[in-house]
């Protein structure tokens, strides 16, 4: 038996002990940016929901002026899904990939006249639709993009929280 | 108890004792310590070095971790979790015993910039080969608080102020749904044919109004202008006077179908004998509210 073959299988156990090492290493310091990150996250989550909150408090609060003011009948429209024909909505939510999996995305489309739609009658007589409505409008268009938002951080959270389990199911 | 909106959206840690005892035995080595972090050390009895540095929370650096999702999918990549069981009721580890000795005042927690400090730290330690501890390691046993709602007690005026409107309300709309089923209504009033007059000719009386505020606003644009700026052609003043009533008829078209409309919705509310009689004016004492109070004060509205 040679002396020279002990010092290397020595040398091989060392060097796997190390690469062990350095790899839970990088799980834990993996595990450490992961912790932080969901505590980030969570705060993320609950300022968007205090944000839609308040978007839809204020324009539930201009609705109601505006029906104490003109009456609940003319206000608020009650629009029905066309039944007879096919329709395309104007604002959509569709799903786009990014790194961490699938992200909610709201897109608005412009009218097309050509195709035989026509624009709301708000963009026609807008001068007679009251002010208050109108805000109204623009605080629930915001509230939605909030939604989306508060719906890809929740996404975000979740991955985190799972990416945690896996790795603390790879350290034990 | 009525739930008020999130004050406070930071998320809370209790430091655990495990948690305690590392920064106590690590003290020497921190150059700088947050406020908050300091605060707690004193309220549990250890007393950090003369030469350390108390910061405060917005000097420390929160950036973000950015997560290596190369590195994480590589390590992550044949590892599958197994649905978890629903949670029970897990009764309390021995080393968190303390905590609960606390009263709910007196518990001190952890914030964002606090853990952001300790990761620092930490990753120093371990450059320097002072300790091998993680951060998460230490925060596995603290316990996490969410943010929560306030709760505010509410005020009995308004309270019984709402029930009332509420009431009101209710009783309008079961009204509205009776309206051809109850016996006490046989004879609807506006069957009676000085109703369907009275309604006539307020109708009437507003489509005559509206033509002649058109006739009107054409004898304008075709008499009206040539008087006043001199002879014009026969055409040109027809025009005019076309314009001039197309803009009031525009306009009084808006109003008469406004009007026209408050007609339908006088029409579908039943009339009966008020039965209620109307509140009576009461006397709104404003008390002030004491100071750190949460009742809510009424402000005073006549009804």
């Amino acid at each position: 038996m040679s002396h020279n073959e002990v010092p290397f299988d020595e040398l091989m156990a060392a060097k796997r002990e190390s690469r062990a090492r350095s790899s839970v290493r990088e799980i834990r310091c993996l595990l450490d940016d992961l912790h932080l990150q969901m505590f980030h996250l969570m705060e993320d989550q609950e300022l968007l929901h205090l944000q839609v909150n308040k978007q839809s408090c204020r324009a539930r609060l201009f609705l109601a002026r505006t029906r104490l003011l003109q009456g609940s009948e003319r206000t608020s429209a009650e629009v029905r899904l066309p039944r007879g024909r096919s329709y395309k909505a104007l604002t959509r939510v569709i799903e786009v990939s990014k790194n961490l999996g699938k992200a909610l995305k709201i897109t608005r489309h412009p009218v097309e006249p050509i195709l035989g739609y026509f624009r709301p009658l708000t963009n026609i007589f807008g001068s007679l639709v009251p002010e208050s409505l109108r805000l109204a409008s623009r605080h629930w268009y915001h509230c939605l993009d909030l939604v989306a938002e508060c719906a890809n951080t929740r996404k975000e959270l979740q991955w985190t929280i799972t990416s945690i389990k896996m790795l603390q199911s790879a350290l034990d | 108890m009525l739930k008020s909106t999130i004050v406070d959206p930071r998320v809370r840690l209790v430091p655990s004792k495990k948690l305690l005892e590392f920064l106590d035995a690590q003290k020497e080595r921190f150059p700088e310590v947050t406020e908050n972090v300091a605060k707690i050390m004193k309220q549990k009895g250890f007393t950090l070095p003369l030469k350390t540095r108390i910061i405060k929370d917005k000097d420390v650096a929160c950036k973000r971790p950015v997560i290596d999702q190369s590195l994480l999918k590589k390590l992550t990549n044949n590892i599958t979790i197994a649905p978890e069981e629903p949670a029970k009721d897990k009764p309390d580890i021995e080393d968190e015993k303390d905590t609960d000795e606390e009263t709910p005042e007196r518990k001190t927690f952890l914030y964002l910039s606090d853990m952001h400090w300790l990761n620092s730290t930490l990753v120093e330690l371990r450059r320097q080969d002072h300790c091998l501890v993680f951060l998460h390691q230490l925060i596995e046993s603290c316990e996490l608080i969410l943010p929560e709602n306030e709760m505010m007690p509410r005020n009995p005026e308004l309270e019984a102020r709402c029930e009332r409107l509420r009431a009101e309300q209710h009783n309008r709309d079961y009204l509205k749904m009776t309206k051809n089923v109850d016996a006490g209504l046989k004879h609807y009033p506006e069957d009676t044919i000085s109703y369907q007059i009275k309604s006539l000719n307020k109708q009437i009386i507003a489509v005559v109004q509206f033509i002649f505020s058109v006739a009107a606003g054409f004898t304008f644009g075709f008499f009206g202008v040539n008087l006043m700026v001199g002879p014009l052609p026969f055409g040109f003043r027809i025009l005019l006077g076309v314009i001039v009533a197309l803009i009031i008829a525009l306009a009084e078209m808006y109003f008469l179908a406004k009007k026209l409309h408050e007609y339908d919705e006088v029409l579908d509310a039943p009339k009966r004998k008020q039965q209620a009689a109307t509140p009576v004016k009461r006397k709104v004492v404003v008390k002030p509210s004491g100071e750190g109070s949460q009742v809510q004060t009424l402000k005073p509205h006549a009804d």
